[in-house]
């Protein structure tokens, strides 16, 4: 039985959410896993295996997560670890896997650590969470790409079920630990 | 935690922005040499307050910029580390646009923007300080230089986030 730490960087919450139903489909599956966030402080030398989620705003992830990547990147290297970004442009096919999506691509060309596995997730478009620039930003891009424009709309393009199979790749890289 | 000090930091990046383009659009009706007029004017008593409020804001912002990652990503050649720098550069003689992920060329115009606002903020409040002598005209010949490069700077800014968003919108 592994001990994987599930770390999140988060904007709205969805790269936590998601870390937790992994958490809950590795213990299904007997493994021991703990969901903690990035910049809280956990020390990841005591785990077996690591995966880092991270949502983006504004078009890029938050410098929290290459700055931990860079930090323990030895410890990164030396242990079964992943990487998933959780981004609205997943929702799209064509940029819903770690080879075609472009912000999952950005930041793993300027991150020193190359994850064993990687993933990518869409994210959530809900409206009422944004500031009021922010809003009318986000209406204008789903404008420009045929998306949902109307204020009330709140919708989760999440995957879970792609989530879960996600999850069971992680539990066989713990288990490959040497 | 974390959100708080990401909130903070965009209240003081959007202070420092309405700040300085009161100061930019404003500067045409700027006329002053070693010291304030007797009857200052509007204009001029505009541009040394909004100034003042910049140079504070963009001392804050800086401060909040010192650390981890962010301070890498503004000032990467503190650290030697131009890589991503180089890298964005080359990829601009292919056609290819570069991005604000994880430092770069458009993070590194951000950071020299700022120093340049804040060397245009500390030379008006010494001319400010000084006025009336000599110093105070030498003061405004350095604010002078400062001021134009932050305006060139700003440009780039802004065109570097227009191609940002217009990739935001492409994606």
């Amino acid at each position: 039985m592994a001990n994987i730490l599930l770390l999140y960087s988060t904007v709205y919450g969805l790269s936590k959410k998601i870390c937790e139903r992994i958490q809950a489909t590795l213990r299904d599956q007997g493994q021991f896993a703990e969901v903690a966030p990035l910049a809280g402080g956990v020390d990841p030398a005591a785990y077996d295996a690591i995966v880092i989620g991270a949502s983006i705003k504004h078009g890029k992830h938050h410098p929290a997560v290459l700055e931990f990547i860079r930090s323990h990147k030895g410890l990164l290297d030396a242990k079964p670890s992943a990487l998933f970004s959780v981004n609205l442009v997943a929702r799209k096919p064509g940029r819903n896997t770690p080879q075609t999506n472009p912000y999952l691509k950005r930041l793993l060309a300027k991150s020193p650590w190359t994850p064993k596995l990687t993933g990518v997730f869409a994210g959530e478009l809900d409206y009422s969470r944004y500031g009021p620039l922010d809003r009318q930003m986000m209406r204008f891009v789903m404008w420009i790409n045929k998306g949902p424009t109307d204020l009330a709309t709140q919708v989760q393009f999440t995957d879970w079920d792609e989530v879960d199979r996600f999850a069971g790749r992680v539990a066989a890289l713990a288990d490959s630990r040497g | 935690m974390q959100r708080l000090l990401d909130r903070f930091n965009g209240a003081l990046h959007l202070g420092v922005a309405v700040t300085a383009a009161w100061l930019v659009l404003g500067s045409p009706w700027i006329g002053m040499y070693d010291r304030l007029p007797e009857q200052p004017g509007l204009g001029n008593l505009a541009h040394v307050g909004a100034g003042l409020a910049a140079l504070l804001l963009g001392l804050a912002y800086l401060a909040a910029c010192a650390g981890g990652e962010r301070r890498r990503e503004l000032f990467p050649w503190l650290g030697g580390d131009l890589a991503a720098v180089g890298r964005d550069l080359a990829g601009l003689v292919r056609g290819r646009v570069p991005t604000v992920e994880g430092g770069g060329l458009l993070p590194l115009v951000e950071g020299l923007l700022l120093l340049a606002l804040i060397v245009a903020g500390l030379t008006g409040a010494a001319w400010l300080a000084v006025q009336g002598t000599e110093l105070a005209a030498t003061l405004r010949e350095q604010h002078i230089v400062a001021a134009r490069a932050f305006v060139v700077l700003l440009l780039l800014h802004v065109i570097g986030v227009a191609l940002h968003l217009l990739d935001f919108v492409r994606d």
